[in-house]
């Protein structure tokens, strides 16, 4: 039992030198939390003020004039990203590589994507909502390309 | 033997944790409640919201009107082997004056919480 106990450490080392340097990597970055329908259920187009949504849900992240009014957007963004480097372990088996600038040899697989929501709320000139909608775009937000 | 055992548990542990990092950051100061309270609605003008709140990060033209924008931003961010993850959480405060320069309005309303300090890229 130590024994296949301290081949599991052994084994858990090799995989940690395999994989240094991040050869294997997920990385997600996202920006602010997804505003749900159920969240802007109160908005009634042609009563609902400004100030009753930003007691709500806060500050919208930006403000700008049309025409006939104002609109506001609430953002988020969500970023997924994958790489895999699958030629870098090459080189503890094959050492002559290490003489090699990497780039003649190394192979990277990538991918991801961006996925934006966004609440947007057009108010007239009186700053009442006369639309609000939202821009679903959360699931172009993956790991594969 | 115990030696040996630690010393090999010390190994993994040191080689599993390299390339992890941990960090926070912030753009600007967050809110004061007492500063946006000193804002008077209906008295204030262009020059007492600079005094109190700084000058803005943006001025926008909205028709006859001119609105201040305040934003600051929190990031937390974890990295543990091969997984990583970034959270940012912005708050923005508009000060809405009329055409004379007096503040009509002041929108902060409910401040978003702080971003979480995540290093698992999966699920919400």
């Amino acid at each position: 039992m130590p024994a296949r106990r301290g081949g599991f450490f052994i084994l858990l080392c090799l995989l940690a030198i395999l994989l240094e340097g991040c050869p294997l990597a997920w990385r997600r970055f996202t920006i602010n939390e997804v505003i749900q329908p159920a969240d802007v259920s109160f908005i009634v187009p042609g009563t609902t003020t400004l100030a009753d949504i930003v007691k709500n849900l806060g500050a919208p992240g930006s403000i700008r004039p049309v025409d006939s009014g104002t609109v506001v957007r609430y953002h988020f963004l969500d970023i997924k990203y994958f790489t895999v480097n699958i030629t870098r372990p090459l080189s503890l088996f094959f050492p002559v590589l290490e003489l090699v600038p990497s780039d003649l040899y190394q192979l990277t697989y990538s991918g991801g994507g961006l996925g934006t929501d966004e609440l947007q709320v057009e108010f007239n000139k009186n700053w009442v909502v006369v639309y609000y909608a939202f821009a679903h775009h959360q699931k172009a937000s993956s790991y594969l390309p | 033997m115990i030696v040996i055992r630690s010393l090999l548990l010390v190994t993994v542990a040191a080689t599993l944790l390299q390339g992890c990092a941990f960090f926070r950051g912030n753009y600007d100061e967050d809110f004061k409640q007492e500063d946006v309270e000193s804002i008077r609605i209906g008295s204030s003008t262009t020059q007492d919201v600079a005094t109190i709140l700084g000058a803005p990060e943006r001025v926008i033209a909205v028709h006859d009107q001119q609105i201040f924008h305040y934003y600051n931003y929190a990031v937390k961010s974890g990295t543990v082997l091969f997984f990583s993850r970034t959270n940012v959480v912005g708050n923005d405060l508009y000060v809405f004056f009329s055409p004379d320069g007096i503040v009509q309005q002041v929108l902060l309303g409910r401040q978003k919480p702080p971003p979480k300090l995540q290093f698992w890229p999966f699920g919400d």
